[in-house]
């Protein structure tokens, strides 16, 4: 490896921005419900499957099975909160036991997932294309489409959080709830509305990782700990820090197959966070939000 | 959906404690059968998890060998049952399964498990002195440790792993590369596929262990082809092998492929269609009409096309009831002592139940030849078979050559 | 009738296993307030240790470099050591974290360990592992009894760490570590280094687990790196958090329920049709009895004594 092979950039741009996606839908629901949601993983598989039934077994292009996936999925989450962890939060139950019973439901879910799809690799009905070189990297069309979409979103988001009355509010009830509370927010509502577009990302993020390669029910479990060094690498509550986390997460574990035997990749993203953790553990861009 | 209702709020501990007790005993003691005129055969695979299409393909290949036994009278005039138990792939629930299977399920003889958990349940293969054949179980390490009562239908990778190297060779590459899953079935066939070409005098230009499951290989594909080379030896699964070989093509990389003989399958080659058209594989050299008998019959039970190692699990399960009939008796030293005896290649040659019978009856010895092989095994309980070169024609492998165990002496 | 038993007593010597391990974690969590998710690292390498120690040297086609034939006894000795060394480390570096980063970076740390004990075949024999570690005094009990022998040691370990993990509550040194629990600034304004007593708890429940390690190992006989998944260290906490955390009685009933539990659903009759998802169906039982417990007795089945039920929630609840 005399220079320095730009195909692992590209490649880790590409995971890197599904990453991203997926981090910031959990960065906004963790900053908010301050509890590690173990479960998480399993909303961007139920959004990847949702999407696969009306896609493959529906026949819906793919645009058309992803706007109808996100919906189903929110309303899923929303009720798991609903029946699962609204009654904890009503005991005065957090942290720890919220934590410890989203395990229980990782599992429970996962495996549901399993009975029903089975373990195998799905794929979505989309036409395999053949990458084409541009600039001396490969890529395909449809990874840059995805790398647009997530893009696009980011942008999205960013505009919601900072010229609509509702993302303002959502950055300052993360930021600090019992002010928000007391200046006349309306706490539950952001937060439902935190549920439902951090959700929504995810799920976006779970369609296009099984848009650039395959669908299984063990892949947002796989995706977890990413996720959440993602997280934590930008700072908890912090979408853009979760953006930037995610990049670099995707693009560090590709690199690092040049440099390090490949076998190693899943330990980059724990390595990284590991270290953000001990060097500075309120995330790259620090105290913000 | 809750398993308790809301009335049970604040449940005693007593309770809880004694309702839990009482489930677990009743339905032990209710676990705890067996009946005189049937003889136990116990299964271990994983039946959840990642590969959890072992354990469900192995059992419809069991079954399937059990219904002819038990049409035909059974063995020794006692009719198999079979009990199944998941080892969820995880050696410490596949140490408990194991013991129950052996212990409260009384099996003579266990078929199983993988790689993944083999190691941790053989001691209680020799503990106990009941016999084990895993069907699938490639790994390198249990060369030298079988032979008494762990015993395999499946190759090792220390002779694959030559085997392909020396496909390489004979199709007239100098430089390959070496890519493989970081698993013990995985390392021990790359290693030896390296080992082997550099000894018939090749380059192998990357050795890659890759992370298995992922969901992106575009970089170690990169790395892989980083020198272009010509060849390049695969082994990682279908599943894994489903997502390289996809991104290597949509990265058209160039070379061809040399797949493990857990991806030369049908459903593969055909689910990969025009991706894999002229790659090679390595796969036992099939017997033939002997495994499209086993094939149209796993086809009826099951409505796919059969698995990698079902066959293998076929056979382990005959040459299980051939070896009892041997020693006459359905009892676990009488199987051990014969397993090999029935499949070592002197005696008259069966492939099937009932003509083994047969053949014993008459004071015969006999040497089964079953569905994924000769399966001779040999004093450590392995099988040496010929292998078979296949190329993919886009649709299906075709056979494309044929490989001795003598060829592979290097 | 001992080959019926003999079942149950490869349950029991695994539960056994599980409750020194959850032992050790409730002397991070329940006593001390540690969010330790990466218990199963000291599990790993107490298990590494006393294998290492104890096998012969490696023959020439063996990938790992050490071996040194030592009897088991000395082997569980440096699994315990091993174990309270690397506690010492990872503490030095992670102690001073908030309690849910400490989460984080052990799970982190945990994963990394695991990816280094696959690729360092000199050390630990990587993904083909270490097989034929020895059994203590396997050529002095006859076999038919070896695994209620075994048994016997598990439980000795268990009731050493039972005794040790109740006594630890009543000594100056246990009280520290509940103010700590309670509230770590109160104790640091009475003049106590919580960082050294949080240290020493931490190490103290890393040893155990080490043991448990090293009891895995000579049980087993092999190892291979599979068997350190996360999911050890999650099962550790659903046995935690069921049985009763902040009291070692409790940790014991999780750890024995949650495996016999989960072994009992085997027993599960095949309903026709039902047969091939019942290896899946059990794996959501075992989600759902966690969630269950959790909801309608979150103090778990042994509730601390001393403590209110109000306050226990708090406690459990971290800031909320």
């Amino acid at each position: 490896m005399v220079a320095f092979d730009p195909q692992y950039l590209v490649n880790g741009v590409i995971v890197g921005s599904t990453i991203a996606l997926a981090a910031v839908g959990l960065t906004m629901i963790f900053g908010i419900l301050n509890f590690i949601n173990f479960a998480h993983g399993e909303y961007l598989t139920v959004g990847a499957y949702a999407a696969f039934v009306a896609n493959v077994t529906l026949g819906l292009p793919i645009p058309v099975a992803l706007l109808v996936a996100v919906p189903i999925t929110a309303g899923f989450a929303v009720a798991i909160d609903r029946v699962v962890y609204y009654p904890l939060r009503e005991r005065g139950l957090g942290g720890v036991g919220l934590l410890i019973t989203s395990v229980g439901l990782s599992i429970a879910l996962r495996n549901t997932i399993e009975i029903i799809w089975g373990s195998k690799l799905r794929d979505y009905a989309v036409p395999s294309g053949q990458a084409m070189t541009i600039a001396g990297v490969r890529i395909t069309a449809l990874q840059i489409i995805i790398i647009l979409v997530a893009v696009l979103l980011m942008v999205v988001v960013h505009l919601l959080l900072t010229r609509t009355i509702l993302g303002i509010s959502m950055r300052a009830t993360s930021s600090n709830k019992a002010l928000a509370l007391s200046s006349g927010i309306e706490t539950e509502r952001i937060i439902r509305w935190t549920w439902i577009i951090g959700i929504s990302l995810t799920v976006v993020a779970g369609v296009l990782i099984g848009l650039n390669t395959s669908i299984r029910p063990s892949m947002g479990f796989r995706l977890l700990l990413v996720m959440f060094a993602a997280v934590i690498l930008g700072g908890i509550g912090d979408p853009y820090g979760a953006m930037l986390g995610g990049l670099s997460i995707g693009i560090a574990q590709e690199v690092s197959v040049a440099f390090v035997s490949a076998s190693y990749k899943p330990a980059i993203a724990f390595a990284i966070m590991v270290l953000m953790l001990l060097w500075r553990p309120e995330g790259i861009r620090g105290e913000n939000a | 959906m809750c398993v308790m209702t809301e009335h049970m709020s604040g449940v005693d501990r007593r309770t809880f404690l004694k309702s839990t007790a009482i489930v677990g005993v009743g339905t032990a003691l209710a676990g705890c059968s067996g009946s005189s005129d049937m003889v136990t055969i116990g299964m271990l695979q994983p039946f959840t998890g990642e590969v959890s299409w072992v354990g469900e393909s192995s059992e419809i290949a069991v079954e399937i060998a059990i219904e002819e036994i038990n049409e035909a009278g059974g063995i020794n005039g006692q009719e198999i049952e079979l009990v199944t138990e998941d080892s969820e792939a995880s050696q410490q629930t596949a140490v408990s399964a194991m013991r129950k299977l052996i212990n409260t399920d009384g099996a003579v003889a266990i078929i199983g498990p993988t790689s993944f958990t083999l190691p941790a349940v053989m001691n209680i293969a020799q503990e106990e002195q009941v016999p084990q054949i895993s069907p699938t179980a490639g790994t390198s390490e249990l060369d030298d440790k079988g032979g008494e009562y762990v015993f395999r239908t499946s190759t090792s990778d220390s002779l694959g792993g030559k085997g392909m190297a020396y496909i390489a060779d004979q199709t007239g590459h100098e430089e390959m590369a070496v890519m493989y899953v970081d698993n013990q079935g995985g390392r021990s066939f790359g290693k030896t596929v390296v080992e082997g070409f550099e000894a018939l005098g090749g380059t192998v230009t990357e050795e890659i262990a890759v992370s298995p499951g992922k969901s992106s290989y575009r970089s170690e594909l990169n790395k892989a082809f980083a020198d272009d080379p010509s060849f390049v030896s695969l082994t990682c699964g279908t599943q894994t092998g489903k997502t390289i070989i996809d991104q290597w093509y949509e990265q058209d990389l160039g070379g061809v492929w040399g797949l493990s003989n857990d991806m030369q399958t049908g459903e593969f080659a055909n689910q990969m269609g025009e991706k894999l058209e002229g790659s090679y594989a390595i796969g036992p050299l099939s017997a033939g009409d002997r495994y499209e008998q086993f094939a149209d019959a796993y086809r009826a039970a099951s409505d796919g096309e059969p698995q990698p190692f079902t066959a293998e699990a076929y056979d382990a399960m005959n040459i299980i009831a051939l070896a009892a009939a041997a020693a006459g008796e359905n009892t676990s030293a009488g199987i051990a002592e014969n397993l090999i005896d029935v499949s070592a290649p002197d005696g008259t040659m069966v492939s099937d139940f009932v003509s083994g019978v047969e053949a014993l009856d008459n004071g015969d010895g006999i040497d089964y030849e079953g569905a994924s092989g000769p399966v001779n095994m040999d004093e450590k309980g392995n099988v040496r078979s010929p292998f078979g070169r296949y190329k993919s024609d886009g649709s299906g492998w075709q056979l494309d050559g044929e490989i001795a165990a003598e060829d592979l002496t290097f | 009738m001992l080959e019926q038993l003999s079942f149950v007593v490869s349950v029991a010597t695994v539960a056994g296993i599980y409750a020194i391990l959850t032992i050790g974690l409730n002397i991070h969590w329940g006593e001390t307030g540690l969010l330790n998710f990466g218990h199963v690292a000291f599990f790993a390498v107490g298990a590494y240790a006393s294998a290492l120690l104890t096998i012969p040297a490696p023959a020439q086609s063996d990938p790992y470099v050490f071996g040194f034939g030592l009897p088991v006894a000395f082997g569980l000795l440096g699994a315990a050591v091993m174990a309270g060394v690397i506690a010492v480390l990872l503490g030095m570096l992670t102690l001073q974290l908030r309690e849910d980063y400490l989460a984080m970076v052990s799970i982190g740390l945990a994963e990394i360990i695991r990816y280094v004990m696959i690729n360092e075949n000199w050390l630990t024999g990587g993904v083909g592992g270490l097989y034929g570690i020895k059994r203590p005094f396997s050529d002095v009990v006859p076999g038919e009894f070896y695994g209620l022998f075994y048994l016997g040691i598990v439980l000795v370990a268990v009731a050493g760490c039972y005794v040790y993990s109740r006594r630890l509550k009543t000594t100056p040194f246990g009280r520290v570590l509940r103010s700590i629990r309670e509230d770590e600034e109160v104790a640091k304004a009475l003049g106590k280094d919580t960082f050294r007593y949080r240290m020493q708890a931490f190490v103290v429940g890393a040893i155990m687990a080490g043991l448990a390690g090293g009891l895995w190992a000579h049980y087993a006989t092999a190892l291979t790196p599979t068997a350190f998944a996360a999911s050890v260290t999650f099962l550790t906490w659903v046995a935690l958090i069921v049985g009763g955390s902040g009291n070692a009685a409790g940790a014991v009933v999780g750890a024995v329920l949650i495996i016999g539990f989960r072994e009992a659903t085997r027993f599960l009759p095949d309903i026709y049709g039902l047969g091939s998802i019942i290896p899946s169906l059990r794996l959501i039982l075992v989600g759902l009895l966690v969630m269950a417990v959790i909801r309608y007795r979150p103090e778990g089945l042994v509730p601390e004594r001393n403590v209110s039920y109000a306050e226990y929630l708090k406690r459990v609840g971290g800031e909320n």
